[in-house]
């Protein structure tokens, strides 16, 4: 019994301190963004790795999404004779929901692992050491640029998921009836409203920043074993998941709070 | 060195197009909602607005001109709602237009559904207010369709007891239905029509053919001449019985009321016992005239000289 409760003292107390640690790495970034000299060209290379390379998973994975979806939703709403509320409700899964969390977990699975690979790397093999020796700033340099790029570039990547989601879900329903693009689309859009697509972009943006940091964090604090590279890699992606599904939500509750639903 | 370069390139691009894309879909969602363009109010008042909120559609004729900008609570049995309306089509709301709340569909949200007024009231005006029809609740239709099916229900049974009634001979209808000898006596006047049928049929056969003398009547161009020129002299005639008939009313006129003899001859008493007077005068004078011709003739003179006596002695 005392055994347990010291395990679980451990265990809180660790929890707490690499809470504590993530903040002050947050603060420290934060703090970079602002600082000089602004990496503009490291910038633009970590949001085209970002953005143009994880664009192709995004778009299949968009489009199979709003495919899937309506195909399953389908035969519910006819059951009930709302076939034509489908687009609306479609369209109101995908960009209140589906599409920026499915967005996000793609993107943690993807970018936060890669930031945490490659940065636990750099650790491992003392290259943050080596620049922070000769007076390149690498929080500024190789972690803000990776921040920044990630809080930027996930938004927009979500706007591409939703938009494929939706010419997805357009697909489905032209597979089982004749729907015209211009119908479709303006029965999509009747259904929202900026109190769906507002919180949901500025979720997005929360995503991407914490997508970033995570996986800079778990990479600029590895260990020094080789192993370090894949248990970082790894770690970045977990935990990134479990933080989107915390902002998640977060965001519902504040949602739900000012426009209430 | 090339493919270095074309990063910024290509991650401008994505951003762009993303960006565009957020853009578009925001434009689109405040043109549906009417903010990009210019926009008037209405107001109405509700005693229960169904669960009507800010954002719900407003529809005119089934169009969406509008949506609900304000739903407030001012006493408590009266809402207030407001409603911003595409300045467009303010011409088509009229004063006397009529507001309720409804549905979209079965399952859809809350909406206002602006009726249309008569021209004569003229367009409303910003912050006007319209008149609201209590919108319908799902309750009462519950009860009215409850309503509706106890009718069918004892509809239904009348029904049954029609038709119980009818299968059992009960009335001229079931008769009618299980009465076999009506069936006959309908066949047996349809033999006889036909029957009447094909005579009139073989009569108007016989017509066309010019027998008898209805077909001589309806065939013969002969007998239609004679026929109109027995009419062209019944016309003249008539025409001739008119003259006549104005002439003897002429006359008649000209007896009644002219100073002729006639006339007075009809009318005038005197001239009647005048007339009387001469005849009865002239009937005696004719008498004496009779006997002094006949003392002449019997005058032993002339008898002298006439030698008539002879004669009669002769003749004896």
């Amino acid at each position: 019994m005392e055994a347990l409760k010291e395990n679980i003292v451990g265990s809180l107390n660790r929890f707490f301190t690499e809470v504590g640690n993530i903040l002050l790495f947050t603060g420290q970034v934060i703090r970079q963004f602002f600082s000089a000299p602004f990496e503009f060209k490291e910038l633009i290379r970590q949001g085209y790795y970002i953005g143009n390379k994880t664009l192709p998973l995004i778009a299949i994975t968009g489009f199979i999404m709003g495919l899937v979806l309506t195909l399953q939703s389908r035969p519910v709403m006819v059951d009930f004779g709302a076939e034509s509320l489908l687009p609306g409700m479609i369209a109101i899964s995908i960009i209140r929901e589906i599409g920026p969390v499915i967005t996000a977990l793609l993107c943690a699975g993807k970018i936060s692992s890669g930031i945490g690979a490659e940065l636990g790397a750099m650790k491992v093999t003392e290259q943050l050491d080596a620049m922070e020796v000769s007076g390149a700033k690498p929080l500024n340099y190789v972690v803000a640029t990776r921040v920044m790029a990630t809080t930027i570039l996930v938004p927009i990547l979500v706007f591409f998921a939703d938009a494929i989601g939706l010419f997805g879900s357009f697909a489905a329903l032209n597979m089982r009836e004749d729907i015209s693009l211009r119908l479709f689309f303006s029965q999509a859009f009747d259904s929202l409203s900026f109190a769906d697509v507002i919180p949901a972009t500025i979720k997005t943006v929360f995503f991407g920043f914490f997508i970033g940091l995570i996986g800079s964090y778990k990479g600029y604090t590895a260990d020094r074993g080789t192993e370090s590279v894949g248990l970082s890699a790894n770690s970045a992606v977990v935990t990134a998941s479990l933080v989107i599904f915390i902002i998640d939500l977060i965001a519902v509750q504040i949602s739900e709070l000012i426009y209430g639903f | 060195m090339s493919k270095i370069k074309s990063r910024p390139l290509k991650l401008g691009m994505l951003v762009s197009i993303g960006l565009l894309l957020f853009v578009m879909a925001v434009y689109y969602l405040g043109s549906k909602q009417n903010l990009f363009s210019s926009t008037f109010t209405i107001t109405s008042h509700f005693s229960d607005v169904k669960g009507l909120v800010e954002g719900n559609k407003v529809r005119y004729s089934g169009i969406s001109v509008g949506t609900v900008s304000n739903v407030t609570i001012i006493s408590d049995s009266t809402i207030l709602v407001e409603m911003l309306v595409n300045e467009k089509v303010r011409e088509f709301i009229r004063k006397d237009s009529r507001v309720e709340i409804g549905r979209e569909g079965l399952m859809g949200s809350k909406m206002v559904i602006i009726h249309p007024g008569s021209p004569e009231a003229g367009s409303v005006e910003d912050q006007g207010q319209l008149a609201s029809i209590n919108p319908v609740d799902v309750q009462e239709m519950v009860q009215e369709a409850r309503k509706i099916i106890d009718d069918s229900r004892m509809v239904s049974k009348a029904l049954l007891e029609m038709s119980e009634k009818i299968n059992n001979g009960d009335g001229d209808l079931a008769r009618l239905i299980n009465d076999n000898s009506i069936t006959t006596k309908l066949s047996k006047a349809g033999d006889e029509l036909l029957a009447f049928t094909e005579n009139a049929k073989e009569i108007s056969t016989k017509v066309n053919r010019g027998e008898g003398d209805l077909g001589r009547l309806v065939n013969d161009t002969a007998i239609t001449y004679e026929l109109t020129f027995t009419l062209n002299r019944l016309r003249q005639m008539s025409a001739r019985a008119d003259s006549v008939t104005m002439e003897m009313l002429l006359f008649s006129k000209e007896l009644n009321e002219g100073n002729g003899v006639l006339n007075r001859l009809v009318y005038d008493e005197q001239m009647a016992q005048h007339l009387d007077t001469t005849v009865i005068k002239a009937g005696r004078g004719i008498e004496e005239v009779a006997r002094t011709a006949e003392t002449i003739r019997e005058s032993w003179i002339l008898n002298l000289f006439s030698g008539r006596n002879k004669k009669d002695k002769q003749a004896d």
